[in-house]
């Protein structure tokens, strides 16, 4: 290690742990101005990305569990904006606000719209393009950058769409778990309910499974736990129609086409289903079919 | 290298732009450096008017630019803030480069890491300054990286040279990636480190080995030589003042417990720096000059009353005679 090096970790160490008799670092009133700048900056990127998580904490319970978190998690990245996904696991398992284990929800969906507002740029795969990737083996079909699913342990869609409107709180619902689908349409993100197999079809979709493939997976995961009334080509049907309905898939920007022989087994498999994905295809559910919870304007 | 004697002020070598103006060391390195960076491609972005006055770019102020009729001459915008893979900030930011001349502020580069600089970010720095093509592209004499955290702020950088060989490494590299010339700037300090040398003979021996520039931050001058017992009259007749490509003034406030000036960014600028902008910018007068505001940020017409006054005391600094000057002050780094 080079003195410098060395230096510099000990005067992180003297910025994070003050009052360390053995630090070689002075632990000056000019130190203090340090420890400050750090700690204060990031409390406050944490409260531009999660504003209405202050709002249900208040600021005094924000900013403390907002100061443990700064403690323990320094940045990796010095885009401030790419800071505090880990807070919403941070606020599930704080035991000051086991109480309310909801504001983690609502940190989570704060924090996927941050990041879908600035996602990359893409063209959403059109309708029209679905079928003649569902016949191929090999065709690369993946999430649409600027979507993203979260799933959350109540329904917080009542007390989103109050803190939205600038209102303080709101009961939650009664309809337990829920997965939302957050898709940026223009200068918006649009944020849908989802049942747990959009959800899953959307994070299998990463650009390196073909669409094929990533039903056949499904498929398989899927066939043990069927109900009676349920149907496995409708559920993977009518995931797939949501997915394009709401423009959430979209082509790699570089697709690159797999061996044939590698997916043999999964278009065997997807030969059944086929027809009926086609037909969901050809007859997706207008967007309005599915409840929206509230266009926001990225923040920013 | 030699230095150039540029004079001070109201010479007919004036440019037209002074984006990216630049007199490259005698290095093979840096003469290649130079070759690429007068390349078309580095500067089509629109240019600096001379003695512009800019203001920082805030998200809140990004629809209201784009509609103003007079606005600042150019805008400076925080570039780890706009390193967006897209989406509607980028958007209104390729709206406002259409419009506005544009300057790139790195602010966690960390030049001053002895592990090295990202590159990721340098990356993403380097993308940044390809998409926007800005007048000017600048950085600090700091660090803020180590062991794969970024810890957000300026942290100091002892001067010696150990971590003088540390920053011409890292701002070559960056200005190889970047392709053109960057300006460091000068520190805001609160701690007194062991040094070797001094800061003014730190940032004259990186820009003779690097050919980088400086942005001279008038607040963080003055700031430094308040906390640390420095005098300001002798610091700044030794400024290499011919690499300096840009000045910065900004608020601050004084700590009540410890005395210490902090640079806050959140306050309008106060009299005594507004007087040392006076006695510098008469010596480089068609440098470009950015009022900060990055704390408790005001209105957009607060913010340009503002750079008017900027304009004010630049105007009276170049009325002012010589020999009204108790104490003038050299151009190129040597002293009188």
């Amino acid at each position: 290690m080079s003195r410098l090096q060395d230096w510099q970790r000990h005067f992180i160490d003297a910025v994070r742990q003050p009052h360390r008799p053995s630090s070689p670092i002075a632990d000056t009133p000019g130190l203090d101005v340090y420890r400050n700048n750090i700690r204060s900056s990031l409390i406050e990127a944490l409260k531009d990305t999660f504003p209405h998580t202050l709002t249900l904490l208040g600021e005094r319970c924000f900013v403390g569990e907002a100061s443990r978190f700064v403690a323990r998690h320094p940045p990796r990245d010095p885009r401030l904006a790419h800071y505090g996904g880990d807070f919403v696991t941070a606020l599930r398992q704080s035991p000051d606000v086991s109480r309310y284990r909801f504001v983690a929800d609502i940190a989570g969906l704060e924090h996927a719209r941050l990041r879908v507002s600035h996602a990359a740029d893409s063209i959403p795969l059109e309708a029209c393009e679905l079928g003649a990737c569902l016949d191929s083996d090999s065709c690369l079909v993946q999430a649409l950058p600027a979507s993203r699913c979260v799933s959350c342990e109540h329904d917080v869609e009542g007390l989103w769409q109050a803190l939205e409107r600038g209102e303080g709180s709101a009961p939650l619902g009664s309809q337990g778990p829920k997965h939302w689908l957050l898709v940026r349409h223009g200068q918006r993100v649009q944020m849908t309910p989802i049942d747990y197999v959009t959800a899953n079809l959307h994070r299998r979709l990463d650009g390196t499974t073909s669409l094929a493939q990533a039903l056949g997976e499904m498929e398989q995961e899927l066939a043990g736990g069927l109900r009676a009334s349920d149907s496995l080509d409708d559920l993977l049907g009518r995931a797939l129609g949501t997915l394009v309905g709401q423009g959430a898939l979209c082509k790699p920007a570089e697709a690159f086409h797999q061996p044939v022989e590698a997916f043999h087994k999964t278009a065997e498999a997807l030969h059944k289903t086929a027809a009926a994905l086609h037909k969901t295809a050809e007859a997706l559910p207008p967007k309005e079919a599915s409840r929206n919870a509230g266009e926001t304007p990225p923040p920013v | 290298m030699t230095t150039p004697s540029t004079p001070p002020a109201k010479t007919s070598s004036l440019t037209d732009s002074v984006s990216s103006a630049w007199t490259p060391p005698g290095s093979s390195r840096a003469t290649a450096l130079a070759a690429k960076a007068s390349a078309p491609a580095a500067t089509t972005g629109l240019p600096l008017p001379l003695a512009a006055m800019g203001i920082g770019l805030k998200f809140q102020h990004l629809q209201e630019l784009a509609a103003l009729e007079s606005g600042p001459d150019f805008l400076e915008l925080h570039a780890e803030n706009y390193m967006n893979a897209g989406g509607p900030v980028q958007e209104q930011l390729a709206v406002l480069s259409r419009r506005y001349p544009l300057s790139v502020h790195g602010v966690g580069l960390s030049l001053g890491s002895a592990e090295g600089i990202d590159p990721e970010h340098l990356k993403r720095l380097t993308t940044l300054v390809d998409q926007l093509k800005p007048a000017l592209v600048s950085e600090h004499l700091a660090w803020s990286r180590l062991d794969g955290h970024s810890y957000n702020d300026l942290l100091p950088v002892p001067l010696n040279q150990e971590s003088l060989r540390v920053m011409c490494d890292n701002v070559a590299r960056t200005q190889d990636s970047l392709g053109r010339q960057l300006l460091v700037e000068n520190p805001s300090l609160y701690v007194r480190l062991d040094q070797t040398m001094s800061e003014t003979q730190f940032l004259q021996a990186l820009v003779e080995a690097t050919g980088c520039g400086l942005l001279f931050d008038v607040n963080n001058a003055f700031i430094s030589a308040a906390n640390l017992n420095r005098d300001l009259d002798s610091y700044l007749q030794e400024v290499p003042w011919h690499a300096v490509g840009e000045w910065h003034l900004a608020g601050h406030t004084q700590d009540g417990t410890s005395d210490l000036y902090i640079d806050d960014h959140g306050s309008p600028v106060a009299d005594p720096v507004w007087q040392r902008y006076r006695q510098v910018a008469r010596l480089r007068p068609e440098l470009p000059t950015l009022v900060e505001w990055d704390n408790r940020v005001p209105p957009l017409s607060r913010w340009l009353e503002e750079v008017a006054l900027a304009r004010r005391h630049h105007a009276s600094a170049q009325d002012a005679l010589p020999s009204q000057q108790a104490r003038p002050l050299p151009a190129s780094g040597a002293l009188p």
